[in-house]
């Protein structure tokens, strides 16, 4: 070995010494987050939430929503301001009102939010009253969740998740792997179906590729789905007190853990984060560091991992 | 102190527009997916497995194939509630709209297509030359007087997409009465 080699290089305890200095400094703001007043990250996390999936609808009033809201995240006296969360709301609530036909259920769900949120700000008492409806929507949205699933008659039998694997893009990487189809056999299956929505008739119907595998594979997620949400919806709708009830932040962040990480709706997850995060009790404070490790986490859905991987491979 | 206004004025109102979106999606066939129900990822009846389909007649009596140029907004509306006021005005809008050809492709589905449903009416062999018409536009160069295609009557019906899951086999079912329209007598059926 060279003499050279043997000789340490000149500033490379630097970079270690640099990472220990950022673990450190992470732990230290966790620490601070976990023992902030929780509703006050609630808000702030509400007004992120609301800049980046508050609205796609126009510029017109997501323009100045936007606005209000990056100067009350950033400008602490109107963190807690009843007039302004009044106008964060109405906006809000105008806004989805004049789309409610076509808007995605997470818009009415933030939307529910902001008016718990005003509701809070307004009475006496900010953190049960958020940590009351943050509770009360994760609970009932999932009971409404699994009452769809129930009387819509095709999730039980697996067939929603079935036809969505033959023939949803955005899962295709899944169905290649465990449904062993080809991506030439999936697109064909999106063209036939284009097609029959370009000649319908009585009896017109076309056959799409599958597998015995993803049949089973899509029974067994349905299941799973139906499991897990009610699991949800029982936990959280239970008295607090019970011994149900202890066991609803796991169930939820189970729910999002596997639920978002193939069929990423970021704002969705975003949301039941921030709510998952509120209702979670003060001295579970490694419970509360989940949820926003999640919400972090859910962020990464957005990296396009089918290309990366895709392009190492080939 | 909290009130139970505070507590319980939320709850109150997710329940209560899920219970009209329900209502809606059991009696003006509203999508499951959409209306504030949380009825998402449960059904396949999506909006976008919803479509308009349309007949068109010329003038001289040939049946032809048409984009009926209908603007987004009123699509998303008809997809996600069908509504019957909604749909007379499409028809109206479709059948005093002029047309000018449009080229359709080919591709391997069309033929797999049409071995699966030999008797399917499908545009090409009815327009023989393989023309479908599109709105005329602005952007179009102002057609001969008499060569813009006029119709003569219109039925318009939205359809949805079903799936039989035992033989994976994706078909179309009709929401609701189509409209017809006429340009003789303005008759709506």
């Amino acid at each position: 070995m060279s003499a050279e080699m043997e000789m340490p290089m000149p500033g490379s305890a630097q970079p270690a010494a640099e990472l220990r200095g950022l673990l450190g400094h992470a732990r230290h703001t966790a620490h601070e987050v976990v023992t902030m007043p929780r509703d006050l990250i609630v808000l702030r996390l509400t007004l992120l939430l609301l800049m980046l999936h508050g609205s796609q609808q126009g510029w017109k009033l997501d323009v100045p929503l936007r606005v209000l809201c990056g100067a009350m995240l950033v400008h602490s006296p109107l963190l807690t301001s009843r007039a302004l969360w009044l106008v964060v709301t109405c906006t809000v609530v105008v806004m989805n009102a004049m789309h409610w036909f076509h808007i995605d259920n997470h818009k009415y769900l933030m939307t529910y939010w902001c008016v718990g949120c005003t509701l809070a700000v307004a009475s006496g008492s900010r953190d049960a009253v958020l940590r009351q409806n943050a509770r009360m929507l994760v609970g009932i949205c999932f009971a409404l969740a699994v009452i769809w699933k129930l009387a819509a008659g095709q999730f039980v039998d697996g067939s929603f998740l079935h036809w969505t694997f033959l023939e949803d893009g955005r899962v295709e990487s899944t169905s290649m792997l465990v449904g062993n189809l080809s991506a030439d056999q999936l697109a064909e299956n999106r063209s036939l179906i284009s097609l029959l929505k370009s000649s319908p008739g009585d009896g017109v119907g076309v056959t799409l590729s599958t597998s015995d595998g993803l049949r089973w594979v899509t029974l067994a997620m349905s299941w799973w789905t139906l499991l897990i949400e009610t699991a949800v919806a029982v936990t959280f709708l239970a008295p607090r007190h019970s011994r149900i009830a202890k066991l609803r932040d796991w169930t939820l962040i189970i729910f999002v853990a596997t639920t978002y990480g193939l069929l990423p709706v970021i704002g969705f997850a975003f949301t039941l984060c921030i709510l998952g995060f509120m209702q979670c009790e003060p001295e579970r404070r490694r419970t509360g560091l989940a949820y926003l490790g999640l919400l972090v986490a859910i962020q990464l859905t957005r990296i396009p991992w089918d290309n990366i991987v895709g392009s190492m491979m080939s | 102190m909290s009130t139970p206004f505070d507590r319980w004025f939320v709850p109150i109102l997710v329940v209560a527009i899920a219970a009209n979106q329900m209502y809606l999606a059991h009696t003006r066939d509203l999508s499951p997916w959409k209306g504030g129900g949380f009825g998402m990822f449960g059904s396949s009846d999506h909006p976008s497995h919803r479509f308009l389909a349309v007949e068109a007649t010329a003038a001289d009596g040939q049946t032809v194939e048409i984009r009926p140029g209908v603007d987004a907004n009123t699509m998303r509306r008809l997809r996600v509630m069908p509504d019957r006021a909604l749909l007379d005005q499409v028809a109206a809008q479709v059948l005093w709209t002029e047309y000018v050809p449009s080229k359709v492709g080919r591709s391997r589905a069309l033929e797999r297509f049409r071995a699966q449903n030999p008797r399917a009416r499908l545009a090409e062999p009815r327009l023989g030359a393989g023309v479908v018409y599109r709105p005329l536009t602005w952007r179009d160069a102002a057609p001969v007087p008499g060569q813009a295609l006029q119709l003569e009557r219109v039925k318009v019906q939205m359809w949805r997409l079903r799936f039989d899951p035992k033989r994976a086999r994706v078909y179309s079912e009709p929401i609701g009465a189509p409209v017809v329209l006429q340009k003789e007598d303005g008759h709506v059926g």
